[in-house]
């Protein structure tokens, strides 16, 4: 992942966000449509994806169901209610987060506030 | 292009042999990689590819991506033990639970109280040996093969297994404490946790069978 300090906390919120928008969707569809939206700008990995996907599923927070696809088994992920619930709170968190990040990196230090 | 049946199993085994044992963390390692190749390789657009080629561009994908499966692979077999443990905590502070215990512990105390506390200890011991190799069967034949298991299945199996043994062996409880009543106190939580563990297992592995069917 480019960037991956600043983009690591965000991951799971950007997999909920992408589930809450889409329904269910597959480990390597995910890599992708991230990679589609951000114009190849943000690379997610199979070794950063993978255990935040069974984080999510180990909290609850998303559904496997599993269908044969070309001649293999596919995992798709889905948003549980309480996913759903949680993806609100994460994406308000993070709205906040950018917020704050915006006024702190465009705020001219007042000489009258240094401590 | 889609790979054929033949090149999926052919990535299927190399995952096996490369010590990616748990089914389902395998079955979707092979759909990425899978789902990769036929992506990227260009050429064969509407048709399948070649073995040959194939297996040209699968070794090149390895080269570069190995190393990164094998990581996740460990990080997912712990990711599974932590699973397995919470599972089971989360199954004990069900109501059913909640409502059973304390009654298993009034039938502990008073059994105690009634046959002694040597035949109580004979009867569970002897309960958590069948118990124990019920669980050990269950492990050898529920799976044709060492590469067909569940994570967080074998994982909890495990689990329990070693929790056993270290109280057995090693802690042995019942012969530090004398009192009838944390006696009762602490068979009654072993019971919980071991009784739980049993039935979450069973669950599981019967969830995770109809998912992978």
């Amino acid at each position: 992942m480019k960037n991956s300090p600043l983009y690591k906390g965000s991951l799971t919120t950007i997999i909920m966000k992408l589930l809450e928008e889409n329904g269910k969707m597959y480990g390597y569809e995910i890599t992708q449509k991230v990679k589609k939206i951000t114009k190849g700008e943000l690379n997610i990995t199979e070794g950063a994806l993978y255990p935040a996907l069974h984080k999510l599923e180990a909290e609850g927070l998303l559904d496997v169901e599993v269908a044969k696809v070309d001649n293999r088994m596919r995992k798709y992920y889905k948003l549980t209610e309480s996913g759903k619930k949680e993806t609100v709170n994460r994406l308000e968190e993070l709205e906040e987060f950018i917020r704050n990040m915006q006024t702190l990196v465009n705020t001219k230090t007042n000489p009258d506030l240094q401590f | 292009m889609r790979l054929t049946a033949a090149q999926i199993g052919f990535i299927d085994n190399y995952l096996k042999n490369s010590g990616i044992n748990y089914i389902d963390i395998r079955y979707e390692m092979v759909d990425h990689i899978a789902t990769d190749l036929e992506n990227s390789i260009e050429g064969y657009e509407g048709t399948t590819i070649q073995d040959e080629d194939f297996q040209s561009h699968f070794k090149a994908y390895m080269a570069k991506n190995k190393e990164q499966f094998l990581t996740s692979n460990k990080q997912f077999a712990k990711t599974a033990r932590i699973r397995a443990f919470k599972l089971i905590l989360k199954n004990i502070v069900r109501p059913t639970s909640l409502l059973l215990t304390p009654l298993l512990f009034i039938i502990l105390y008073k059994a105690i109280a009634m046959a002694g506390l040597e035949t109580v200890k004979d009867i569970l011991h002897i309960t958590y040996t069948v118990l124990l190799i019920a669980v050990v069967l269950f492990d050898k034949f529920n799976y044709k093969t060492e590469t067909e298991k569940f994570s967080v299945v074998d994982k909890m199996i495990s689990g329990c297994l070693i929790a056993v043994y270290v109280v057995f062996v090693f802690i042995r409880p019942d012969k530090i404490i004398s009192d009838p009543l944390w006696l009762s106190v602490y068979y009654t939580l072993f019971i919980a946790f071991i009784t739980t563990g049993a039935i979450t297992l069973l669950l599981l592995s019967a969830k995770y069978k109809k998912q992978y069917e």
